[in-house]
């Protein structure tokens, strides 16, 4: 059973960006990304994944 | 993206690699169902605030494991050689002090754009209006009025809609464009409900193909909760061209004498939106006709006798539109939406269209199901 995100999920929602504007600069930390997962709507952090290679894709379905 | 996905998948399943999606879209379920459909495994994360600040998609980063960006634009080449065999140096303690100091429940809660204020659905309004009084306050606050907007097109899919909220949310984007042009995920907000001239592409025509495969596939397809409106669906057209005479048709009005019983009792709400091409030259734009049974009343749609609802608008080029009754219930509650487009005569800034729309509608339980009219007028004004 799917379960759409939440209101709730998106009131935890947060990511740090730098003051540049662009939050993915090479060779920096990548900002902390807080948001909920459409699948389940739980939140998830992109700092869960430390001690593994990612490959972040911000894409749409349009 | 499924390109990526493709090469990436091999990697994943040996734990070499994790991939993580995000996307901006505004109805979260639209990008689940093609997530469903293209068969991706991995975790997609909804930031419909575009809290990440980019601005287009599709952007694809290389984060290592000490949570460095070492790629914004990976090569599918030698992703293997530059970066998933390659084993990157730990960073200082300050970096990573840097990257994993962000979020407390505090700290969010005091953020301007209010995102904590949706933290239950009964404060959905509370949020909007304080993402609103910001916009308000901040006129030259582009963040501000993008974030507003997408409130607001949240309240108008929850059951807390206000009648104006699609075309608040509408002048909020187009607000936030005006002011910085160069945000191509907020221009897609307005292209997705817009006029065919503005469009990139077609924005969902995936849609029934996707169910369709999926279906075949003897899986259930995600269900939408905002159903896909006609400006969603339509093709681009080519830019600049114009309807010509020998392209109009005679359309008949539906009660020309009007004498179909108007709904005086309000059964169905009519909520109107007009969306011009995000350019900002405001020449042509995507008039919305939402029509919303009063969930207080009870009242829904009857599909057993004729179209659920025809609708008629004189503007220059008259519509006549309807919407074909539901083969699979009898009656149903949900919000039904027509659209078309309209095109500014040359020195006019605004067009009142008047219209009505016609439908079969029931009350309660057992109520009598009864075809009423509705009567209305859409402004169109330059922006």
């Amino acid at each position: 059973m799917r379960t759409l995100p939440t209101l709730a999920a998106l009131a935890l929602s947060t990511v740090s960006v730098s003051a540049q504007g662009s939050p993915w600069q090479v060779g920096q930390p990548a900002p902390h990304v807080h948001l909920p997962d459409i699948a389940t709507g739980e939140a998830v952090q992109l700092s869960d994944f430390r001690g593994t290679k990612v490959l972040l894709a911000e894409f749409a379905s349009w | 993206m499924p390109v990526w996905y493709e090469l990436a998948h091999e990697w994943i399943e040996a734990g070499e690699l994790v991939m993580l999606g995000i996307t901006q879209e505004q109805h979260p379920e639209r990008c689940l169902l093609f997530a469903q459909w293209q068969g991706f495994a991995f975790p997609i994360l909804w930031d419909p605030f575009n809290l990440t600040g980019s601005k287009a998609v599709p952007n694809f980063i290389a984060i290592d494991e000490h949570g460095i960006v070492r790629s914004t634009r990976p090569n599918a080449q030698s992703f293997v050689t530059d970066f998933l065999e390659r084993e990157f140096d730990a960073p200082g303690r300050e970096e990573v002090d840097l990257a994993t100091g962000a979020c407390s429940f505090q700290d969010l809660h005091n953020r301007p754009d209010a995102v904590s204020a949706l933290a239950q659905k009964q404060r959905l309004a509370d949020a909007v209006e304080e993402l609103e009084e910001r916009a308000y306050q901040e006129p030259e606050n582009a963040v501000a009025a993008f974030r507003a907007g997408v409130a607001r097109r949240m309240r108008y899919d929850s059951e807390l809609a206000q009648p104006d909220d699609f075309q608040a949310a509408v002048d909020h984007w187009a607000r936030a464009l005006a002011i910085d042009p160069n945000q191509y995920i907020w221009r897609r907000r307005i292209q997705q409900y817009g006029p065919r001239m503005d469009k990139p592409y077609p924005f969902y025509t995936w849609v029934d193909t996707a169910r369709a495969e999926i279906a075949a596939r003897g899986e259930t397809p995600v269900e939408l909760v905002a159903e896909l409106t006609p400006a969603e669906l339509a093709e681009p057209a080519q830019p600049k061209r114009r309807p010509t005479e020998a392209a109009a048709v005679e359309l008949t009005e539906p009660d020309p004498a009007g004498k179909i019983v108007r709904d005086e009792a309000g059964l169905i709400g009519v909520e109107t939106a007009v969306a011009f091409d995000s350019s900002g030259a405001g020449e042509t734009a995507s008039v919305h006709v939402a029509l919303r049974p009063d969930a207080t009343r009870d009242a829904h749609w009857n599909h057993e006798a004729g179209p659920t609802v025809e609708l008629w608008v004189d503007a220059p080029s008259p519509q006549r539109l309807d919407v074909a009754p539901r083969a699979d219930v009898p009656t149903s509650e949900e919000l039904k939406t027509l659209s078309f487009e309209v095109t500014l005569p040359e020195g006019e800034d605004e067009l009142v269209l008047p219209g009505y729309a016609l439908y079969y509608v029931c009350e309660g339980a057992e109520g009598t199901c009864l075809y009423l009219r509705q009567d209305f007028e859409v402004v169109v004004a330059r922006p």
